[in-house]
């Protein structure tokens, strides 16, 4: 009789149960919401200069000018370090300009912008630099940030950043219970940087990444919105002149100068342009590809570009086309080298930096294009982008900014690094 | 990898209870074995259920170590703690059972996306697992038996899911350091389960 009354309850508990067959999922996300704290253009331009150093919290674009390294801390301002001994430097100031990512240098002189202006700061003194002009309206895609519009004459200075945590209930009713986001966009955050041009023109050498959107050459300043190449004369370096804007379409992301040629990269192809004549360059010859993020670099005969699937750059092509650019009119692929996410590149003479990947960066050798060989593999986790020149090597990377110095064989030996702090 | 461990394990286990088998004692406490498969089924899947049961049996109670494979949501091995109750002493006879324990997450299919930078997309935790019902047993041999049971089954699993940021699209502040979400799954599902025990 128990047993039989045990039984009948553990029918009428399962059957009750029935009622519980329902899957559920809670989500549980801190989200970090952004205030933003305007202020007018004259007020923000009236506070730039030099200040004790701060820690680089994250590593933005940076550019090689003489003995320094600026290096763009995003959407914040700008890292001063003195690498008159790279395996010794020294983070001696740093510039706040809000809504900075991109910049460049021409002898004494940082051109940086401030959301939609372009600034021109004296770096003469980098312990005490001054801000001598602007260029108003330059970047017009920049005045919306986050959601927020940023209305004539006001800027966001700075940002009033709180996280909130949510919990959502989600319904698993998909009759497959498992990932629901399999397909998902899935996006590390901020992981833009800079790449390797180099500008021989006037005062100290000059080099910027392969990720740059700025760039000298000439006597002119080049920068690229999202959808165009904006010129700018630098005949007097402190007064910037805008000369023209050249359309280029949708989805351009880099530039890259060599001689009388730009080299832009754009997320369906490189764009190459005659910039013979330097206030008016003309887009010549045009190389596409899958929709993918794509910084570029270039010599006299090849450019080589990286193709990076991941994060807004959608796609999923992981490779580097080398691409015959000696007719700069009908450039053609010459041979593509799978990775695995390669990202920024720098190029020495045959040696050729590439950030790859989650862990490392490769050194190859590019005597012959066709069978490009790796030389030494360094274990850097997360790396960007690379600046190489001269035998020093300027590596950014989530975790620091390492300086290698490398042979023409292409081995490389570890000088320093500067850690970021979280 | 993960299912051929699971196979690897399963087999293992498989030619421990036949061994035990022959160790069987004259004592009232006697050897306890299981062999199960069947399919389990819920508001978001269906799918295959195995388990193994080790352990001993005294008088109309067994107690017993399970392991399997449990692919309902997010697959997982199972490792439970193992109770029945039967209730007469005839041939065939009904039973009432309960597991419980720690289901270790298999990274595999929908689980194991890479984000496009190569990282994982999901991170997952080992989880909480039980179950209870009822079987019905029939003696076809010495000391085997043919086992139907079906049961009521909970499974959590706590997953880590890289966040989507736009920030670097739109130009935004910088976003620091990876985020994560945290999912809660809660998997309540009817389990049927045909076998052997011994």
């Amino acid at each position: 009789m128990r047993n039989k009354f045990i039984a009948a309850v553990s029918v009428s508990v399962l059957l009750l149960l029935a009622a519980c067959i329902k899957d559920t999922a809670y989500r549980t996300y801190t989200y970090t919401l952004y205030r933003p704290v305007y202020k007018t253009s004259d007020q923000v331009r009236a506070n730039i200069k030099s200040s004790a150093p701060h820690n680089i919290t994250s590593s933005g674009k940076m550019y090689i000018s003489g003995n320094y390294i600026f290096l763009s801390e995003n959407g914040l301002g700008v890292h001063v370090i003195n690498n008159t001994d790279p395996s010794n430097p020294v983070n001696e100031s740093y510039i706040n300009i809000p809504g900075c990512t991109d910049i460049a240098a021409k002898g004494d002189i940082l051109y940086a912008d401030c959301y939609t202006d372009l600034l021109t700061i004296d770096i003469s003194n980098p312990k005490d630099v001054q801000l001598k002009s602007h260029v108003v309206n330059l970047f017009p895609d920049r005045q919306y940030v986050l959601g927020y519009h940023l209305d004539s004459g006001k800027v966001i200075a700075e940002w009033i950043v709180k996280d909130t945590t949510v919990t959502e209930k989600m319904e698993l009713d998909n009759f497959f219970g498992g990932a629901m986001y399999k397909d998902a966009f899935i996006s590390t955050g901020a992981l833009n940087n800079s790449t390797t041009s180099f500008s021989s023109s006037g005062g100290k050498a000059s080099t910027g990444g392969s990720m740059a959107r700025f760039a000298i050459q000439s006597n002119h300043l080049y920068a690229v919105t999202n959808t165009s190449l904006q010129v700018l004369d630098l005949i007097k370096p402190l007064q910037p002149q805008w000369k023209t804007t050249v359309n280029l379409g949708w989805g351009i992301e880099t530039i890259y100068p060599f001689k009388d040629k730009l080299f832009v990269g754009s997320n369906d192809g490189m764009r190459i342009l005659n910039a013979s004549n330097p206030a008016n360059p003309q887009v010549t010859g045009t190389f596409s590809h899958a929709r993918v993020c794509d910084p570029v670099i270039a010599n006299d005969k090849y450019a080589y570009v990286t193709l990076r699937a991941g994060t807004r750059c959608f796609g999923n092509t992981n490779q580097m086309d080398v691409v015959n650019v000696s007719d700069i009119s009908n450039p053609s692929l010459v041979k593509s080298y799978p990775f695995t996410n390669p990202r920024g590149l720098g190029m020495d003479g045959n040696v050729l930096f590439l950030c790859e990947g989650p862990s490392e960066v490769k050194i190859l050798n590019t005597t012959n294009p066709l069978s490009v060989v790796t030389t030494q593999i360094i274990s850097i986790a997360e790396s960007y982008d690379v600046i190489c020149a001269d035998g020093l090597a300027i590596i950014t990377a989530k975790d620091g900014i390492y300086q290698y110095s490398y042979t023409p064989a292409g081995t490389a030996t570890l000088l320093s690094k500067i850690g970021i702090v979280k | 990898m993960t299912h051929r461990f699971a196979l690897i394990l399963s087999g293992m286990l498989w030619v421990m209870a036949a061994y035990a088998q022959t160790k069987t004692n004259s004592h009232r406490i006697s050897y306890f074995g299981s062999v199960q498969t069947g399919l389990q089924a819920g508001s978001s899947d269906i799918d295959i259920s195995g388990q193994i049961l080790n352990g001993i049996q005294y008088k109309s109670w067994a107690l017993a170590a399970g392991t399997g494979y449990d692919g309902y949501g997010l697959p997982g091995i199972p490792i439970t703690l193992y109770g029945q109750k039967s209730f007469t002493k005839l041939k065939h006879k009904p039973f009432v059972y309960a597991q419980s324990g720690i289901s270790i997450a298999l990274k595999v299919n929908d689980w194991n996306v890479k984000a496009p930078d190569g990282k994982d997309a999901y991170l997952l935790n080992n989880g909480f697992t039980a179950e209870a019902g009822i079987g019905y047993q029939w003696k076809v041999g010495k000391k085997i038996q043919l086992v139907a049971n079906t049961g009521f089954a909970y499974k959590h699993h706590e997953v880590q899911e890289r966040q989507f940021f736009w920030g670097d699209w739109i130009g935004g502040p910088p976003s620091g350091p990876d985020k994560y979400n945290t999912i809660d799954y809660y998997y309540r599902r009817f389990v049927c389960r045909f076998g052997i025990s011994f």
